[in-house]
Protein backbone atom coordinates (compact mmCIF):
# COMPACT_ATOMS: atom_id res chain seq x y z
CA UNK A 1 0.00 0.00 0.00
CA UNK A 2 1.53 3.43 -1.00
CA UNK A 3 1.80 5.71 1.98
CA UNK A 4 -0.40 7.68 -0.27
CA UNK A 5 -3.68 5.55 0.24
CA UNK A 6 -2.47 5.30 4.17
CA UNK A 7 -2.76 9.05 4.14
CA UNK A 8 -6.06 9.34 2.87
CA UNK A 9 -7.18 6.51 4.71
CA UNK A 10 -5.86 8.60 8.16
CA UNK A 11 -7.74 11.05 7.06
CA UNK A 12 -10.98 9.83 7.54
CA UNK A 13 -10.18 7.69 10.46
CA UNK A 14 -9.18 10.59 12.31
CA UNK A 15 -11.83 12.58 11.86
CA UNK A 16 -14.48 9.52 12.76
CA UNK A 17 -12.60 9.26 15.85
CA UNK A 18 -13.52 12.46 17.10
CA UNK A 19 -17.00 10.77 17.58
CA UNK A 20 -15.82 7.11 18.60
CA UNK A 21 -13.11 4.71 18.76
CA UNK A 22 -11.71 3.77 15.49
CA UNK A 23 -9.80 0.08 14.91
CA UNK A 24 -7.83 -0.32 11.23
CA UNK A 25 -7.83 -3.83 10.51
CA UNK A 26 -4.55 -4.64 8.26
CA UNK A 27 -4.91 -8.18 6.05
CA UNK A 28 -4.15 -9.46 2.94
CA UNK A 29 -3.13 -11.84 1.47
CA UNK A 30 -0.31 -11.72 4.37
CA UNK A 31 -0.20 -8.27 5.49
CA UNK A 32 3.44 -8.71 6.78
CA UNK A 33 4.61 -9.35 3.46
CA UNK A 34 4.66 -5.57 3.02
CA UNK A 35 7.93 -5.56 5.28
CA UNK A 36 8.80 -4.66 8.69
CA UNK A 37 9.94 -0.88 7.67
CA UNK A 38 7.26 -0.08 5.23
CA UNK A 39 4.35 -1.76 7.62
CA UNK A 40 5.77 0.72 10.61
CA UNK A 41 5.86 3.57 8.34
CA UNK A 42 1.91 2.86 7.12
CA UNK A 43 1.12 2.61 10.61
CA UNK A 44 2.68 6.27 11.65
CA UNK A 45 0.78 7.90 9.36
CA UNK A 46 -2.66 6.99 11.91
CA UNK A 47 -2.00 9.10 14.86
CA UNK A 48 -3.61 8.31 18.30
CA UNK A 49 -6.83 9.46 17.51
CA UNK A 50 -9.38 12.69 18.12
CA UNK A 51 -10.98 11.90 21.41
CA UNK A 52 -11.23 8.46 20.81
CA UNK A 53 -8.30 5.94 20.28
CA UNK A 54 -7.18 4.84 17.17
CA UNK A 55 -6.31 1.04 17.20
CA UNK A 56 -5.12 -1.11 14.86
CA UNK A 57 -4.90 -4.92 14.03
CA UNK A 58 -3.34 -7.84 11.79
CA UNK A 59 -4.14 -10.82 10.53
CA UNK A 60 -1.29 -12.80 9.72
CA UNK A 61 -0.38 -16.41 8.95
CA UNK A 62 2.39 -15.39 11.36
CA UNK A 63 4.89 -16.98 9.31
CA UNK A 64 7.04 -13.94 8.95
CA UNK A 65 7.23 -12.89 12.30
CA UNK A 66 10.43 -12.98 13.70
CA UNK A 67 11.95 -11.38 16.87
CA UNK A 68 11.80 -7.66 15.51
CA UNK A 69 8.31 -8.19 14.04
CA UNK A 70 7.18 -9.02 18.43
CA UNK A 71 9.11 -5.78 19.55
CA UNK A 72 6.91 -3.73 16.75
CA UNK A 73 4.07 -5.63 18.40
CA UNK A 74 4.82 -5.07 21.65
CA UNK A 75 6.20 -1.38 21.41
CA UNK A 76 2.89 -0.15 18.98
CA UNK A 77 -0.34 -0.54 19.49
CA UNK A 78 -0.74 -3.32 17.19
CA UNK A 79 -3.35 -6.59 18.28
CA UNK A 80 -2.64 -9.74 16.70
CA UNK A 81 -4.50 -12.37 15.51
CA UNK A 82 -3.15 -15.66 13.28
CA UNK A 83 -4.80 -17.77 10.77
CA UNK A 84 -4.10 -21.38 11.30
CA UNK A 85 -7.20 -24.01 11.06
CA UNK A 86 -5.19 -26.42 13.95
CA UNK A 87 -2.05 -28.99 13.82
CA UNK A 88 -0.52 -29.86 11.08
CA UNK A 89 -3.33 -32.07 9.65
CA UNK A 90 -6.07 -29.72 9.68
CA UNK A 91 -4.02 -26.79 8.66
CA UNK A 92 -2.80 -28.39 5.41
CA UNK A 93 -5.04 -26.30 3.08
CA UNK A 94 -2.80 -22.96 4.17
CA UNK A 95 -0.04 -23.81 2.33
CA UNK A 96 2.51 -21.69 0.98
CA UNK A 97 2.63 -20.73 -3.32
CA UNK A 98 5.43 -23.18 -3.71
CA UNK A 99 2.45 -26.02 -2.25
CA UNK A 100 4.83 -26.72 1.11
CA UNK A 101 2.29 -26.89 4.24
CA UNK A 102 3.16 -23.68 6.65
CA UNK A 103 2.08 -25.05 9.48
CA UNK A 104 5.58 -25.78 10.95
CA UNK A 105 5.95 -22.09 10.36
CA UNK A 106 3.11 -20.81 11.66
CA UNK A 107 3.50 -22.23 15.15
CA UNK A 108 7.37 -20.65 15.18
CA UNK A 109 5.78 -17.25 14.77
CA UNK A 110 3.17 -17.72 17.43
CA UNK A 111 6.02 -19.36 19.68
CA UNK A 112 7.87 -15.80 19.09
CA UNK A 113 4.85 -13.73 20.44
CA UNK A 114 4.45 -16.30 23.07
CA UNK A 115 8.14 -15.27 24.39
CA UNK A 116 7.44 -12.20 24.02
CA UNK A 117 4.14 -12.32 25.50
CA UNK A 118 2.42 -10.76 22.61
CA UNK A 119 -1.32 -11.53 23.37
CA UNK A 120 -2.42 -13.46 19.89
CA UNK A 121 -6.33 -14.02 18.79
CA UNK A 122 -6.58 -16.76 16.18
CA UNK A 123 -9.33 -17.76 13.49
CA UNK A 124 -9.64 -21.08 11.92
CA UNK A 125 -11.82 -22.58 8.91
CA UNK A 126 -13.14 -25.75 9.40
CA UNK A 127 -13.76 -28.02 6.92
CA UNK A 128 -15.00 -30.94 8.98
CA UNK A 129 -17.35 -29.65 11.16
CA UNK A 130 -18.17 -32.76 13.31
CA UNK A 131 -18.58 -32.67 17.06
CA UNK A 132 -15.08 -34.51 17.52
CA UNK A 133 -13.46 -31.77 15.75
CA UNK A 134 -15.31 -29.11 17.86
CA UNK A 135 -13.77 -30.76 20.74
CA UNK A 136 -10.38 -31.38 19.23
CA UNK A 137 -10.62 -27.61 17.96
CA UNK A 138 -11.10 -26.04 21.34
CA UNK A 139 -8.80 -27.80 22.95
CA UNK A 140 -5.81 -27.24 20.27
CA UNK A 141 -6.53 -23.81 20.49
CA UNK A 142 -6.82 -23.21 24.22
CA UNK A 143 -3.85 -25.41 25.00
CA UNK A 144 -2.02 -22.79 22.24
CA UNK A 145 -2.32 -19.80 24.09
CA UNK A 146 -5.21 -18.02 22.27
CA UNK A 147 -6.86 -15.52 23.42
CA UNK A 148 -9.63 -15.70 21.50
CA UNK A 149 -11.13 -18.11 18.66
CA UNK A 150 -12.81 -17.19 15.83
CA UNK A 151 -14.38 -19.97 13.52
CA UNK A 152 -15.49 -20.15 10.14
CA UNK A 153 -16.87 -23.31 8.56
CA UNK A 154 -15.53 -23.31 4.65
CA UNK A 155 -17.52 -21.31 2.66
CA UNK A 156 -17.84 -20.88 -1.02
CA UNK A 157 -15.60 -17.17 -1.47
CA UNK A 158 -13.58 -15.94 -4.04
CA UNK A 159 -11.27 -18.83 -5.62
CA UNK A 160 -13.26 -21.26 -2.85
CA UNK A 161 -15.54 -23.59 -4.43
CA UNK A 162 -16.25 -26.13 -1.79
CA UNK A 163 -19.10 -25.78 1.23
CA UNK A 164 -18.70 -27.98 4.24
CA UNK A 165 -21.54 -30.54 5.65
CA UNK A 166 -24.95 -29.97 5.84
CA UNK A 167 -26.99 -27.64 8.23
CA UNK A 168 -28.11 -30.49 10.70
CA UNK A 169 -24.44 -31.72 10.87
CA UNK A 170 -23.11 -28.01 11.66
CA UNK A 171 -25.50 -28.01 14.09
CA UNK A 172 -24.40 -30.98 15.82
CA UNK A 173 -20.48 -29.38 15.42
CA UNK A 174 -21.67 -25.92 16.93
CA UNK A 175 -23.60 -27.50 20.22
CA UNK A 176 -20.40 -29.64 20.90
CA UNK A 177 -18.29 -26.14 21.02
CA UNK A 178 -20.67 -24.98 23.15
CA UNK A 179 -20.84 -28.15 25.22
CA UNK A 180 -16.65 -27.75 25.54
CA UNK A 181 -16.76 -24.00 25.57
CA UNK A 182 -18.75 -23.93 28.37
CA UNK A 183 -17.07 -26.56 30.60
CA UNK A 184 -13.80 -24.66 29.85
CA UNK A 185 -14.40 -20.83 29.22
CA UNK A 186 -10.82 -20.23 28.76
CA UNK A 187 -11.12 -18.84 25.17
CA UNK A 188 -14.34 -16.85 24.13
CA UNK A 189 -15.47 -17.48 20.68
CA UNK A 190 -15.87 -15.14 18.86
CA UNK A 191 -19.49 -17.12 16.92
CA UNK A 192 -21.01 -17.29 20.30
CA UNK A 193 -20.43 -13.92 21.35
CA UNK A 194 -22.33 -12.13 18.47
CA UNK A 195 -25.18 -15.32 18.87
CA UNK A 196 -25.34 -13.85 22.83
CA UNK A 197 -25.74 -10.68 21.88
CA UNK A 198 -29.22 -11.32 19.89
CA UNK A 199 -30.02 -13.55 22.62
CA UNK A 200 -29.31 -11.23 25.88
CA UNK A 201 -31.36 -8.67 23.37
CA UNK A 202 -34.23 -11.14 22.22
CA UNK A 203 -34.86 -12.02 26.54
CA UNK A 204 -34.87 -8.04 27.44
CA UNK A 205 -37.80 -8.02 24.30
CA UNK A 206 -35.30 -5.52 22.13
CA UNK A 207 -35.37 -8.10 19.25
CA UNK A 208 -37.37 -6.28 16.98
CA UNK A 209 -34.91 -3.28 17.86
CA UNK A 210 -32.07 -4.91 17.16
CA UNK A 211 -33.23 -5.63 13.77
CA UNK A 212 -34.10 -2.24 13.19
CA UNK A 213 -30.63 -0.99 14.70
CA UNK A 214 -27.66 -0.11 12.31
CA UNK A 215 -24.98 -2.15 12.05
CA UNK A 216 -21.49 -0.63 12.07
CA UNK A 217 -20.42 -0.23 8.37
CA UNK A 218 -16.58 -1.30 8.13
CA UNK A 219 -15.40 0.10 4.34
CA UNK A 220 -12.75 -1.75 3.34
CA UNK A 221 -9.93 -0.22 1.17
CA UNK A 222 -7.19 -2.21 -0.66
CA UNK A 223 -3.95 -1.68 -1.51
CA UNK A 224 -4.39 0.74 -4.07
CA UNK A 225 -6.86 2.82 -2.88
CA UNK A 226 -10.41 0.89 -3.90
CA UNK A 227 -13.08 1.49 -1.38
CA UNK A 228 -15.30 -1.45 -1.10
CA UNK A 229 -17.93 -0.03 1.48
CA UNK A 230 -19.79 -3.73 2.00
CA UNK A 231 -18.86 -7.10 1.83
CA UNK A 232 -14.65 -6.62 2.00
CA UNK A 233 -14.70 -9.87 0.58
CA UNK A 234 -15.54 -8.73 -2.93
CA UNK A 235 -12.43 -6.75 -2.79
CA UNK A 236 -10.84 -7.22 -6.22
CA UNK A 237 -13.25 -9.12 -8.47
CA UNK A 238 -15.76 -7.86 -10.63
CA UNK A 239 -19.15 -9.32 -11.67
CA UNK A 240 -19.65 -9.45 -15.60
CA UNK A 241 -23.35 -7.88 -14.88
CA UNK A 242 -21.88 -5.43 -12.32
CA UNK A 243 -18.55 -4.32 -12.89
CA UNK A 244 -15.80 -4.03 -10.38
CA UNK A 245 -16.65 -3.91 -6.98
CA UNK A 246 -15.42 -0.73 -6.11
CA UNK A 247 -16.99 2.50 -4.89
CA UNK A 248 -14.28 4.98 -5.58
CA UNK A 249 -10.61 5.57 -5.17
CA UNK A 250 -9.48 7.50 -2.89
CA UNK A 251 -7.11 8.63 -4.79
CA UNK A 252 -10.06 10.45 -6.49
CA UNK A 253 -12.21 11.88 -3.65
CA UNK A 254 -12.01 11.64 0.09
CA UNK A 255 -13.27 8.73 1.85
CA UNK A 256 -15.86 9.30 3.58
CA UNK A 257 -17.45 11.60 0.24
CA UNK A 258 -17.21 7.98 -1.65
CA UNK A 259 -18.81 6.24 1.44
CA UNK A 260 -21.70 9.04 1.23
CA UNK A 261 -22.54 8.34 -1.78
CA UNK A 262 -21.64 4.41 -1.89
CA UNK A 263 -25.26 3.32 -1.92
CA UNK A 264 -25.86 4.96 -5.37
CA UNK A 265 -23.42 2.37 -7.05
CA UNK A 266 -25.01 -0.45 -8.98
CA UNK A 267 -24.02 -3.28 -6.81
CA UNK A 268 -23.82 -2.29 -3.68
CA UNK A 269 -27.96 -0.87 -4.14
CA UNK A 270 -28.01 -4.63 -5.00
CA UNK A 271 -26.41 -5.58 -2.09
CA UNK A 272 -28.85 -3.83 0.32
CA UNK A 273 -31.85 -5.05 -1.90
CA UNK A 274 -30.47 -8.07 -0.37
CA UNK A 275 -30.55 -7.34 3.09
CA UNK A 276 -34.11 -5.82 2.29
CA UNK A 277 -34.75 -8.75 1.48
CA UNK A 278 -33.52 -10.73 3.88
CA UNK A 279 -35.04 -8.52 6.44
CA UNK A 280 -38.51 -9.35 4.90
CA UNK A 281 -38.15 -12.95 4.72
CA UNK A 282 -35.78 -14.85 7.02
CA UNK A 283 -36.87 -15.51 10.78
CA UNK A 284 -33.18 -15.18 11.39
CA UNK A 285 -32.92 -11.56 10.32
CA UNK A 286 -32.72 -10.26 13.74
CA UNK A 287 -29.56 -11.97 14.49
CA UNK A 288 -27.88 -12.16 11.30
CA UNK A 289 -28.72 -8.68 10.04
CA UNK A 290 -28.86 -10.12 6.22
CA UNK A 291 -25.98 -12.17 5.71
CA UNK A 292 -22.69 -11.63 3.34
CA UNK A 293 -23.34 -10.19 0.03
CA UNK A 294 -19.85 -11.59 -0.90
CA UNK A 295 -21.45 -15.47 0.12
CA UNK A 296 -24.26 -14.17 -2.00
CA UNK A 297 -22.35 -13.14 -4.86
CA UNK A 298 -19.82 -16.27 -4.84
CA UNK A 299 -22.58 -18.74 -4.58
CA UNK A 300 -25.61 -17.25 -6.66
CA UNK A 301 -23.73 -14.26 -9.22
CA UNK A 302 -26.16 -12.04 -7.52
CA UNK A 303 -25.65 -9.70 -4.05
CA UNK A 304 -30.00 -9.39 -3.55
CA UNK A 305 -30.87 -13.14 -3.20
CA UNK A 306 -31.17 -14.41 0.58
CA UNK A 307 -30.20 -17.48 2.62
CA UNK A 308 -26.85 -19.48 1.32
CA UNK A 309 -24.64 -21.96 2.56
CA UNK A 310 -23.07 -19.48 4.94
CA UNK A 311 -26.31 -18.39 6.43
CA UNK A 312 -27.11 -22.00 6.61
CA UNK A 313 -24.11 -23.11 8.08
CA UNK A 314 -22.35 -20.13 10.54
CA UNK A 315 -25.62 -18.52 11.46
CA UNK A 316 -28.82 -20.82 11.63
CA UNK A 317 -26.57 -23.77 12.50
CA UNK A 318 -24.85 -22.41 15.06
CA UNK A 319 -28.17 -21.02 17.02
CA UNK A 320 -29.28 -24.29 16.66
CA UNK A 321 -26.85 -25.56 17.90
CA UNK A 322 -26.93 -23.32 20.74
CA UNK A 323 -30.75 -24.21 21.46
CA UNK A 324 -29.24 -28.03 21.10
CA UNK A 325 -26.95 -27.46 23.49
CA UNK A 326 -29.53 -25.76 26.12
CA UNK A 327 -32.01 -28.74 25.17
CA UNK A 328 -29.04 -31.33 26.21
CA UNK A 329 -28.22 -29.19 29.45
CA UNK A 330 -32.25 -29.22 30.29
CA UNK A 331 -32.22 -32.71 29.89
CA UNK B 1 -34.37 -21.25 -0.90
CA UNK B 2 -35.57 -23.63 1.56
CA UNK B 3 -33.70 -24.07 4.31
CA UNK B 4 -32.34 -26.76 5.79
CA UNK B 5 -34.19 -29.14 8.00
CA UNK B 6 -33.14 -28.86 11.67
CA UNK B 7 -34.31 -30.70 14.90
CA UNK B 8 -37.41 -29.05 16.88
CA UNK B 9 -37.75 -26.01 14.79
CA UNK B 10 -41.40 -25.49 15.65
CA UNK B 11 -42.04 -21.50 16.50
CA UNK B 12 -40.33 -18.43 15.48
CA UNK B 13 -36.46 -18.37 16.45
CA UNK B 14 -37.29 -15.22 19.30
CA UNK B 15 -39.54 -17.84 20.79
CA UNK B 16 -37.45 -21.04 20.90
CA UNK B 17 -34.78 -18.64 22.27
CA UNK B 18 -37.93 -17.79 24.79
CA UNK B 19 -38.22 -21.05 25.65
CA UNK B 20 -34.68 -22.28 26.47
CA UNK B 21 -33.88 -18.72 28.13
CA UNK B 22 -32.79 -20.49 31.53
CA UNK B 23 -30.15 -22.68 29.88
CA UNK B 24 -29.29 -20.17 27.32
CA UNK B 25 -28.79 -17.46 30.41
CA UNK B 26 -26.32 -20.38 31.93
CA UNK B 27 -24.35 -20.58 29.07
CA UNK B 28 -23.67 -16.79 28.67
CA UNK B 29 -22.87 -16.12 32.15
CA UNK B 30 -19.10 -14.53 32.36
CA UNK B 31 -18.90 -14.87 28.30
CA UNK B 32 -17.05 -11.91 26.22
CA UNK B 33 -19.45 -9.00 24.97
CA UNK B 34 -19.78 -8.72 21.16
CA UNK B 35 -22.32 -5.96 20.78
CA UNK B 36 -23.03 -4.53 17.42
CA UNK B 37 -23.83 -1.25 18.50
CA UNK B 38 -23.57 1.30 15.83
CA UNK B 39 -21.53 4.15 15.93
CA UNK B 40 -21.20 7.67 15.09
CA UNK B 41 -19.32 7.05 11.90
CA UNK B 42 -23.08 6.64 10.51
CA UNK B 43 -23.22 10.21 10.59
CA UNK B 44 -21.08 10.41 7.30
CA UNK B 45 -22.86 7.11 6.29
CA UNK B 46 -26.26 8.51 6.10
CA UNK B 47 -27.21 6.75 2.95
CA UNK B 48 -26.67 3.43 4.34
CA UNK B 49 -27.76 3.79 7.86
CA UNK B 50 -29.56 0.99 9.06
CA UNK B 51 -28.89 -1.25 5.85
CA UNK B 52 -25.28 -1.92 6.36
CA UNK B 53 -23.83 -5.59 6.21
CA UNK B 54 -21.72 -7.28 7.98
CA UNK B 55 -21.99 -9.23 11.31
CA UNK B 56 -18.83 -10.43 10.76
CA UNK B 57 -17.03 -7.14 11.45
CA UNK B 58 -18.74 -6.18 14.76
CA UNK B 59 -17.33 -3.91 17.49
CA UNK B 60 -16.67 -6.26 19.26
CA UNK B 61 -14.44 -7.11 22.68
CA UNK B 62 -13.46 -10.48 22.59
CA UNK B 63 -11.73 -10.95 19.05
CA UNK B 64 -9.90 -8.12 17.66
CA UNK B 65 -9.97 -9.29 13.95
CA UNK B 66 -12.96 -10.66 13.16
CA UNK B 67 -13.50 -11.45 9.61
CA UNK B 68 -9.97 -11.86 7.49
CA UNK B 69 -8.47 -15.19 6.80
Amino acid sequence: MPVEVADAVAEAVTTWSQDHPVRVLWHGGEPLATGLAHFATLISRFGPGEGHPVRHSVQTNATLIDERWCELFATVPVEVAVSIDGPAPDNSARADRGGRDSTARTLRGIELLRRHRVRFGAIAVVSDPTPARAVALYDWFAELGATSLGVNIEERKGVHRDVSGTGAEVAEFWAALAQRWAADRRMPIREFAHAFGYVRDTLAGRSAARADRPVNPMPMITWDGHVVPVSPDLAGFSSPRLGPFTAGNVADAPLGELLTRAAAVPWVAEALAGVTACRASCDHFAYCRGGQAANKYFESGRLDVTETSYCRNSKIALMEGLIQHAQYAHA
Amino acid sequence: MPSTPMPETSGSLDERVYVHREELTVLMADAGRCDDISSGILGDLSNLEGTLLSDRRLKCDVVAVDWSR
